[in-house]
């Protein structure tokens, strides 16, 4: 990418803090002075437009035990939804004759999916992506038996919680 | 042919069967097995059996039954017609097995193939009849693969009963050629009123005979593949005819499974994640940093350095 | 940096499935400046990383993959090939500064105000770190701190750090108590089953585990120190082992199936004495550690010399 550019936005963006300066209260006092919701002009961002979020749709995933090669459209609910039907332990359906067992994962509490996509019509620099659906649930599949509950995405969706532990400030009375 | 219990759900296996004649019940009986619709590359498979008692051969022959190949269409819907007529003495039972169970049947992990399965549900019918009560001392089976070991397959698995398996034994023995009508009245049914889970649009349903080489068939499962999911399940994507037009048109798709077919080594990372130590230390090469706790290992979780 | 040519080949796609705390999705009406991601330091490769910030930076995320081989995604009517789910989940701002105040102090190694620390040509980004609202509240916890006039100027503090760090261990041992997580002898995936730990698990497992985890947020070097302050045997403290399911610490130094040289022998053999060294010997082992140097420091070292 131009990389060229980025240097030069960089150094426009930051020019006190790049000097190593003999007054750093000054340059201190430039930081704090910013207003709280500006976000500084730093190159590099990609930036998820809050308005797609709002606007983006309930949206059903599948995830499939296979690895289909292709990015695009996908007649879904022309060949493969009506094909699910129940099973003894969850939905069935069979893809390209191989027979799936599904599963319904929900996401931990708190947390939201959504579906982003880049928007390519800005320039190469300014990087935005757009939310064109959400979703609480997807549909995860296994190769001819039911994921159950070893399959590793539920071992994932544990990080979550284990994360705002460790990540949460520490407790600040003893020493 | 009471087919409503196969239309509800066409997508696995479904069985049917005449009354048992009480007649079958008190004498020693004799059995055909056939199948209809195993060559072509859409539609069911059926298994038919057929039973009578022994002193009602000649009863059961007089009906004119003859190998279902060698009639018509109409000419064996008017056989079946009589066979339920003589339900006093004739009894029959058919296993429907969809294309679909026969796709992922034959793709499974641990391969089921196709004369596994006949013999599997040949075996499961005749055991239905005995369950049934029906006095079997002979079984008669038409084959398309080797008769030998088919024979001694069902030999061993029913030693009380006398079993002859012959090619072309539905136009030898009577008992074959009921079920075989049986059977290949079923199969045409289902495929006359399929019901295609798939919304296909405005796709004329004109497939032709179904087998392979018939130009109309060809013709039509090009038009109905889609790129992305493929065939209709009323399609055998297990047929070599359905994976080469996939092959050729479709969107390759990899399954885990499906890696030793390309040759190539297992891909790594699959299932448990277990590199050797000798892997560990190469990776020394690189910085070991990289390497995260094995709570991520376990999670299938990893950094991600950019969208 | 951000360069599109950077991404993997395989996963090159312009679409993502990604579930983050709806704290971060909220987005009221007005709010115009979104959520952003960006590339940061990671806090112990170095290497570049993705992270969020949510609407005006108030808070810092991290970005991981859970990625399985052999997996798309099917979204309402369309598919995608890249079969990742990125999870966005907290990261303590904490953690990001102090990798710079510790290459400060490094570096030069007196009191600075904060945006003359937080500074890097590479991921001009990390000035966006100064915003979040849980960083200078909780900026004691690593730094000693002059305020002259109404300006604040921080210098690393090694061992506030440490006793930060080790706050920060506890809290992640509760976590993992908590959320049954299993701590003990590796497990292999396929076998993993929750809640089912050794019955011997001992709370060092548990401060090693929490202390592998908390390293991955800290440079190796403060890892090591943090490892001696909690006092765990040196070598099964050092760091992200990789998942090896065949060697167990009780195994022998690993079937040679490949002449290793002796160095690393007498590591392997290191670490099997220390993992059974009776409590005394290893109160005896803490005393002085200075000779010894661990695998991974050997391979650390190594690597450094590589580049």
């Amino acid at each position: 990418m131009g990389s060229h550019a980025e240097r030069k936005r960089r150094d426009g963006a930051q020019p006190s803090a790049r000097v190593p300066s003999a007054s750093p209260a000054a340059a201190h006092a430039h930081r704090e002075s910013m207003p709280d919701g500006a976000a500084p002009a730093v190159p590099g961002l990609i930036r998820l437009q809050p308005s797609s979020v709002r606007a983006a749709a309930q949206t059903p995933l599948h995830l499939l035990p296979c690895e289909i090669q292709h990015n695009g459209p996908a007649a879904v609910s022309r060949f493969f939804s009506p094909a699910i039907r129940p099973g003894s332990s969850g939905p069935v359906v069979s893809f390209r004759g191989r027979s799936l067992h599904g599963e319904e994962v929900t996401l931990p509490s708190g947390y939201m999916g959504l579906v982003l996509r880049e928007d390519k019509s800005e320039g190469p620099e300014d990087r935005t992506v757009q939310a064109i659906g959400t979703f609480s649930c997807f549909t995860l599949w296994g190769l001819e038996a039911p994921p159950g509950p070893n399959a590793r995405m539920h071992r994932a969706l544990s990080w979550p919680s284990l994360a705002t532990a460790i990540h949460a400030p520490v407790a600040e009375e003893d020493d | 042919m009471d087919l409503g219990d196969f239309e509800r759900d066409n997508t696995g296996s479904c069985r049917l069967s005449s009354p048992v004649p009480e007649l079958c019940r008190t004498e020693d009986c004799c059995l055909g097995i056939d199948e209809a619709g195993r060559g072509p590359v859409l539609g069911p498979m059926v298994y038919g059996i057929c039973f009578c008692p022994l002193s009602k051969l000649s009863d059961l022959e007089a009906l004119k039954v003859a190998d279902s190949k060698t009639l018509s269409e109409a000419e064996r819907e008017k056989l079946f017609g009589k066979l339920d007529q003589a339900r006093g003495f004739v009894g029959w039972a058919l296993d429907i097995l969809s294309p679909n169970l026969i796709s992922t049947s034959m793709q499974r992990r641990a391969k089921y193939n196709l004369n596994s399965l006949s013999h599997d549900t040949a075996m499961a019918l005749v055991q239905l009849a005995l369950n049934q009560g029906v006095r079997v001392t002979q079984v008669f089976v038409d084959t398309v693969g080797p008769a030998d070991k088919y024979q001694q397959k069902l030999q061993e698995r029913f030693p009380e009963v006398e079993v002859t398996v012959r090619p072309k034994a539905d136009s030898l023995f009577p008992v074959v050629s009921a079920a075989s009508i049986c059977a290949k009245v079923a199969r045409d049914h289902v495929v006359k009123k399929w019901k295609f889970l798939e919304d296909l649009g405005d796709l004329k349903m004109d497939y032709g005979s179904g087998y392979p080489n018939d130009p109309k068939t060809k013709l039509w499962l090009s038009q109905c593949l889609d790129p992305v999911f493929g065939f209709p399940q009323f399609v055998r994507f297990s047929w070599s005819t359905a994976q080469l037009i996939l092959d050729g048109r479709a969107v390759p798709v990899r399954w885990e499974d499906s890696e030793e077919e390309a040759g190539g080594p297992p891909a790594a990372g699959r299932g448990s994640g277990t590199p050797s130590l000798l892997s560990y230390f190469a990776r020394t090469q690189a910085p070991t940093e990289r390497q995260s706790h094995r709570f991520f290992h376990e999670r299938g979780l990893e950094t991600v350095a950019d969208l | 940096m951000l360069s599109h040519k950077k991404r993997p080949a395989e996963v090159h796609c312009d679409q993502w499935v990604l579930v983050a705390p709806e704290s971060v999705t909220d987005l009221p009406g007005k709010t115009e400046n979104g959520p952003v991601f960006t590339r940061l330091h990671n806090p112990r490769t170095g290497e570049a990383a993705l992270y969020l910030f949510d609407t005006n930076a108030q808070q810092l995320f991290e970005v991981k993959a859970f990625h399985e081989e052999f997996h798309s995604w099917f979204i309402g009517q369309t598919v995608q090939h890249d079969g990742r789910l990125l999870l966005v989940t907290p990261v303590d701002p904490l953690f990001m500064v102090l990798y710079y105040l510790i290459k400060a102090e490094k570096e030069q190694g007196k009191f600075q105000p904060l945006d003359q620390v937080v500074i890097d040509a590479e991921f001009p980004s990390c000035s966006m770190l100064l915003q979040c609202a849980k960083l200078r509240p909780f900026l004691h916890h690593v730094t000693e701190e002059k305020e002259i006039g109404n300006k604040k100027f921080y210098k690393y503090s090694k061992e506030k750090t440490l006793k930060w760090l080790n706050k920060k261990v506890g809290q992640t041992v509760r976590a993992l108590k908590i959320g049954n997580v299993n701590v003990g002898a590796r497990v292999s995936s396929a076998t993993f089953v929750p809640g089912d730990h050794g019955s011997d698990v001992k709370e060092e497992d548990y401060i090693c585990y929490a202390h592998g985890l908390i390293s991955e947020y800290i440079p190796k070097e403060l890892s090591a120190d943090l490892a001696k302050y909690l006092k765990l045997p040196e070598l099964s403290a050092s760091l992200p082992e990789p998942p090896l399911k065949k060697r167990k610490v009780s195994d022998g130094p690993v079937e040679a199936e490949e002449d290793y040289t002796k160095f690393n022998r007498v590591d392997l053999k290191t670490k099997k004495t220390n993992s059974k060294m009776t409590a005394a010997q290893k109160a005896l082992a803490r005393v002085d550690k200075s000779g010894m140097r661990s695998i991974s420091t050997f391979f650390g070292t190594k690597a450094k010399a590589g580049k």
